[in-house]
């Protein structure tokens, strides 16, 4: 009975929905993070840096060595699949969580190295940084641990204007 | 320095061309259309170059260094060039010589480079002739074996008419009395015993799994 | 009926887009980056549980999360610690390992105390089905129109941080091969096809299994080297290496590679496709970019190029690149390298003294250059790389040509490819288009043809981050062929579709 009565508005309804599957599948959909709490770049206080460029964080985060006044820099990340990891990623990196695996595995093939650390929760994070020179990782502002201090980016403090990080 | 480095190695490089599209062979050689090899030039011979093999496969191909021209009044036999006939080798190419004029003694030849008169079978006529050779390379490029008789070593000449063409599968009066076979159309020296008895550019060959009783003959390739 | 109908479509599109909602959470957790490792230095241990972590899309994980990305270190225990404060157990074991990977010393020297080598195990394979198409009744003649099935790659890589700032790569391909590959005999099997297949038969038989027969593959070592990390901007590598130069030759591996077959200038080694020496690498910041450069040293080409120069002259290579991040990210390289490939044997030049010397049986000096440009920019691709390649024999150590025709001419080889794709929204799928063009210089190389053009078409499917799907159809047309020879009688039409996955 109901296939008597399908009309093109019916295929394009079934397209639509067919299509929005298929696209959640390839999960290249990224969920925004509810609260769109800024992330924050943090270091040790220990470490001599009070700002750093989009640049040199993308340096850093593809593994490149990476030297910033006269600090190598350790670069720890979040664990895949965490919203602060999405959101770094796409905003540094300009990739989606899918595009950071493929990448990884292409370089793995190409034998150009490994990503950097991931450090399982913030506390933990925290503690690493403060004790590690160099180590550099983000957070979001609202849930900076003690021990670390924040980073402009290009000059500008999470939530400014211009701010790289979302 | 790293930059430096890299530069200094392109800059070395860049008008360092080694490919030249006009002259991409060997001298002597030029550039087959068809297949873009290199091949020698008209009326040239490969120079080999002087590899010893001393267990040669067949198939080998010999390696070759450079393509020379032959020089006036020779011609390409057998892969190198010789004289033609009337030539022989001088200390400066080609030259007319009197060898294998006709004599009937040695004061005929005097006034050439073969001073010697070797007679025929009947001792009355022969043709002039070089003697002292120790090898056919002696005999001033022609096409003459270096032979031990009674002067010593001399300089034989191929029979007379051998090569020429001729009509008859048999004895051909045409050839005459020193190549008297017509064998595959060319006048031929029959009753050879070794290679030594055939001019250079030619071996004995034994024509016996032709015809049962057939004497050995000289030619340029045996069958 | 109109009511039943609009609550289908409602009930449709709700039950779509909550799935889609639901789906696409589960995938930000559930995508495997990385792949697992014993040491767990990265995070392919966490990512490749397929069961996820379902919970922590809000939240962090739990401190006390499954230490797979601690080496070996208990569950830690919750310490609020300040600067300077005293470390947890499981702090002070990461601090020692990050220390020692970074090549610190560390307080008292403990974190070289600390540093364990590590090594992982990875690689990737991949499967082909072809299909020559639409072939002339010549190309039929020569070339086998068959559909045919393979396993053409399983290379392992053996990668392993040895010790502070040290690092060995070494990888293996694994070969079907040369079993059943056309071997050098195939010239004498085509005029006497009775006396020997053309192919190359390496079976042998089993001790152990009643003497039955087993086919026997082959090994081709790939890459081994060891690398030292000098400075940031400097590293220095020893070993066998791919050469660096271009983007295909170092993209190298199936599941990287957008299409299943290599460009001629690729192929037809433009290059040296690897090299043993010495490689001297880095990049430095210049700006936003990046800057990028290579040099490098070895034997060069030859027949006995992994094991010894059989001439003087060492080869040299190097690459210059620039990486932006302008409008997506952009790439573009110069590439160069030189040297002199010598085929040296020994003769007797002494029989009575059983004296032996060289001679150079050929040889030739080369020089190839070659440019490269990559542009990414969202889910557009595209690359173009363009080489030169001279060949310059010695005057006196000029091989016979090639079908004994003749001798080798000098000769100049050109090539080019483009590559466009565009990665869509939907299934990761990539539809590319890839011409290339070669010039080989000579006739007798492709038995009367000196140029080709091919035109392919394909797809490309990340299915998952460590699979991919293609298909392409390639179509490659002689230019300029001599009439009534093989390349005149048509183009050479190939179907190629290949699963290559990462392990």
């Amino acid at each position: 009975m109901l296939r008597q009565h399908f009309t093109a508005k019916d295929l394009l309804t079934l397209l639509v929905a067919g299509l929005a599957v298929a696209g959640a599948l390839t999960g290249r959909a990224h969920r925004a993070d509810a609260a769109d709490v800024p992330l924050a770049v943090i270091v040790g206080e220990a470490t001599p840096l009070t700002d750093v460029s989009k640049s040199t964080l993308r340096r850093a985060f593809l593994s490149e060595p990476t030297v910033e006044a006269g600090v190598k820099l350790l670069p720890l990340n979040h664990n895949p699949g965490t919203s602060e990891r999405s959101r770094f990623d796409s905003a540094i990196l300009g990739l989606q969580p899918d595009d950071m695996s493929r990448f990884w595995i292409d370089q793995r093939i190409r034998g150009q190295g490994s990503p950097p650390r991931a450090i399982p929760s913030v506390p933990l994070l925290g503690k690493l940084l403060a004790h590690l020179p160099g180590a550099i990782s983000y957070v979001k502002a609202t849930e900076i641990p003690a021990g670390v201090k924040v980073l402009t980016v290009d000059g500008r403090k999470p939530g400014q204007p211009g701010y790289a990080l979302p | 320095m790293a930059l430096g480095v890299l530069a200094s190695v392109l800059i070395t490089w860049g008008p360092a061309c080694i490919y030249h599209a006009d002259d991409p062979c060997s001298p002597g050689e030029v550039q087959d259309p068809a297949s873009g090899n290199c091949v020698c030039a008209p009326n040239s011979v490969p120079v080999k170059r002087s590899i010893t093999v001393l267990m040669p496969q067949p198939g080998d191909q010999p390696l070759v260094s450079m393509c020379v021209p032959c020089g006036a009044n020779e011609e390409i036999v057998a892969g190198a060039c010789v004289c033609i006939a009337g030539y022989v080798k001088g200390t400066s190419g080609c030259l007319l010589s009197n060898l294998g004029v006709a004599c009937t003694s040695d004061d005929a030849c005097l006034g050439g480079e073969a001073s010697h008169c070797q007679l025929g079978a009947g001792g009355t006529t022969g043709y002039c002739t070089t003697t002292g050779c120790t090898s056919n390379g002696d005999c001033q490029g022609a096409n003459y074996a270096c032979v031990m008789g009674a002067p010593g070593s001399y300089c034989r000449r191929p029979p007379l008419n051998e090569g020429a063409v001729c009509t008859t599968q048999a004895i051909d009066p045409a050839c005459g009395a020193e190549a008297p076979l017509c064998l595959l159309g060319h006048c031929t020296f029959i009753g050879c015993a070794s290679d030594g008895d055939c001019s250079p550019s030619r071996k004995c060959c034994d024509l016996s799994k032709f015809q049962a009783g057939a004497p050995p003959a000289c030619q340029e390739t045996c069958l | 009926m109109k009511g039943a109908l609009t609550s289908f479509r409602v009930a449709v599109l709700a039950a779509s887009l909550s799935l889609a909602g639901a789906t696409t959470a589960s995938a930000q957790l559930t995508s495997p980056e990385t792949l697992p490792t014993p040491s767990g230095n990265d995070e392919g241990a966490d990512a490749g549980d397929p069961r996820g972590n379902a919970a922590g899309a809000a939240a962090p994980p739990p401190a006390s999360a499954p230490s797979d990305a601690t080496p070996g270190s208990p569950p830690a225990t919750p310490v609020t610690s300040t600067s300077g404060a005293e470390l947890d157990e499981e702090s002070a074991k990461y601090v020692a390992d990050l220390m020692a990977q970074t090549g610190g010393g560390g307080p008292g020297g403990a974190a070289k105390q600390a540093f364990s080598p590590s090594l992982k195990f990875y690689g990737f394979a991949d499967f082909m089905v072809q299909k020559y198409i639409l072939l002339s009744d010549p190309w039929k003649g020569a070339l086998n129109d068959n559909l045919s099935f393979g396993v053409s790659h399983i290379n392992l890589y053996a990668d392993a941080d040895i010790a502070p700032g040290w690092k060995s790569m070494i990888e293996v391909r694994f070969l079907f091969q040369p079993d059943g590959a056309t071997s050098g005999n195939i010239g004498h099997s085509t005029l006497d096809p009775l006396a020997t297949s053309g192919r190359t038969d390496s079976a042998t038989h089993d001790f152990y299994d009643s003497s039955r027969v087993v086919d026997l593959g082959g090994i081709a070592i790939a890459r081994a080297y060891v690398e030292y990390a000098l400075s940031p901007y400097l590293k220095v590598r020893a070993g066998h290496f791919l050469t660096p130069w271009g983007i295909w030759n170092v993209d190298h591996g199936s599941p990287v590679i957008i299409g299943p077959s290599k460009p001629y200038i690729v192929g037809e080694q433009f290059f040296p496709e690897s090299q043993t020496g010495f490689e001297l690498l880095g990049t430095a910041p210049v700006g936003d970019a990046t800057l990028g450069y290579h040099l490098t040293v070895s034997n060069g080409r030859g027949p006995a190029q992994v094991l010894e120069d059989l001439d003087g002259n060492k080869a040299l290579g190097g690459r210059l690149f620039l990486r932006g991040y302008w409008l997506g990210q952009i790439d573009i390289g110069a590439s160069a390298y030189g040297g002199t490939v010598t085929d040296r044997r020994q003769q007797v030049t002494d029989l009575a003294s059983q004296r032996v010397g060289w001679f150079d049986y050929s040889k030739y000096r080369e020089i190839s250059w070659a440019a490269d440009l990559r542009w990414l920019w969202k889910g557009l691709h595209f690359q173009s790389e363009a080489a030169l390649h001279d060949r310059a024999w010695d005057d006196n150590a000029r091989p016979p040509g090639q079908y004994n025709m003749g001798y080798q001419a000098d000769v100049r080889r050109l090539g080019m490819y483009s590559l466009v794709g565009y990665r869509l929204p939907w299934l990761n799928l990539m539809p590319y288009t890839l011409f290339s063009y070669y010039d080989a210089g000579l006739n007798v190389t492709f038995l009367g043809a000196h140029r080709i053009m091919a035109f392919a078409g394909g797809l490309n499917m990340r299915v998952t981050p460590t699979v991919v799907l293609k298909t392409e159809v390639q179509v490659g047309k002689f230019l300029g062929a001599v009439a009534g020879s093989l390349p005149a009688s048509g183009s050479v039409n190939i179907w190629s579709t290949q699963i290559a996955w990462a392990f």
